[in-house]
């Protein structure tokens, strides 16, 4: 067993830095939403080999942090998401790299519809044996 | 015979025995052949003088950096303090072709842009051609 895993030294980490936000937060896909809600969602390229050598498993993790928000009045769930965004962002610790907000878009989640916005974030995780 | 292809994933880089692999996004080690020309009667002549060798490195910065220890920091330090004792080096292009040598240490360059990590570059002088060992 590795003494560190992604969940461990990168998912875990992010998943509880972004505990303080006002929202419920995910480090993985649930299958039901309740919002306001953060979810980390792997990126695709989701692993880039970047680094020389190939002794140590070492890689880039790419990430989508999923901000949802209630959509039912389209100027309320923008600036709520505007809000959840920007706590989302500041509580992203160091040794990320945040990349950009997608657009806001509305997605039908079983009978709701929410507004979400995607936020791209990487880092660099190398195993430890 | 199948084509060979070696990658940057076969590359080993050990400079001062600390393994820049965990960091080295990039690394090349280059040898410059210095000739002279010289027009004769029969016609232009080429005499080689010298060899340069230069190692350069990308790597991502790890300034602060504890557990490991930066190896930003101690290429610093070797230049800072000891910039004209060499540090001898090994350049592992693939299996079985092996690159050893001496380099003076360099500082690093430091910065970077808002979204992405920070990378650090610098450039090391050989002291001699580089000993080039296939097994």
């Amino acid at each position: 067993m590795p003494a560190s895993t992604i969940l461990s030294a990168v998912r875990g980490p992010l998943a509880t830095a972004l505990a303080g936000v006002s929202a419920n937060v995910f480090s993985y896909v649930p299958e039901n939403v309740p919002v306001p809600a953060v979810v980390l969602v792997p990126d695709s390229p989701y692993l880039e080999f970047d680094t020389i050598g190939s002794s140590t498993f070492r890689c880039k993790v790419n990430f989508t942090i999923s901000c949802c928000v209630t959509y039912s009045s389209n100027p309320a769930a923008l600036d709520n998401i505007e809000q959840l965004i920007e706590s989302v962002v500041l509580a992203i610790p160091s040794g990320y790299e945040v990349s950009d907000v997608q657009r806001p878009t509305v997605t039908q989640v079983g009978a709701s519809n929410l507004l979400v916005a995607d936020i791209g974030v990487s880092t660099h995780y190398t195993r430890t044996v | 015979m199948a084509t060979t292809v070696i990658t940057g994933r076969d590359i080993t880089l050990t400079i001062a025995t600390v393994n820049y692999g965990d960091q080295a996004l990039s690394t090349t080690l280059a040898v410059e052949l210095e000739r002279n020309a010289y027009e004769t009667i029969d016609g232009k002549q080429f005499f080689a003088l010298d060899t340069t060798a230069t190692l350069s490195v990308t790597m991502l910065a790890d300034w602060g950096a504890n557990s490991p220890s930066s190896l930003c920091e101690a290429m610093w330090t070797a230049a800072s303090s000891a910039p004209n004792t060499s540090l001898a080096y090994s350049f592992t292009a693939a299996t079985g072709a092996v690159f050893t040598g001496n380099v003076y240490p360099s500082f690093p360059s430091a910065g970077g842009s808002g979204k992405d990590a920070q990378e650090v570059t610098f450039v090391l002088q050989g002291t001699a051609k580089p000993t080039l060992t296939i097994s």
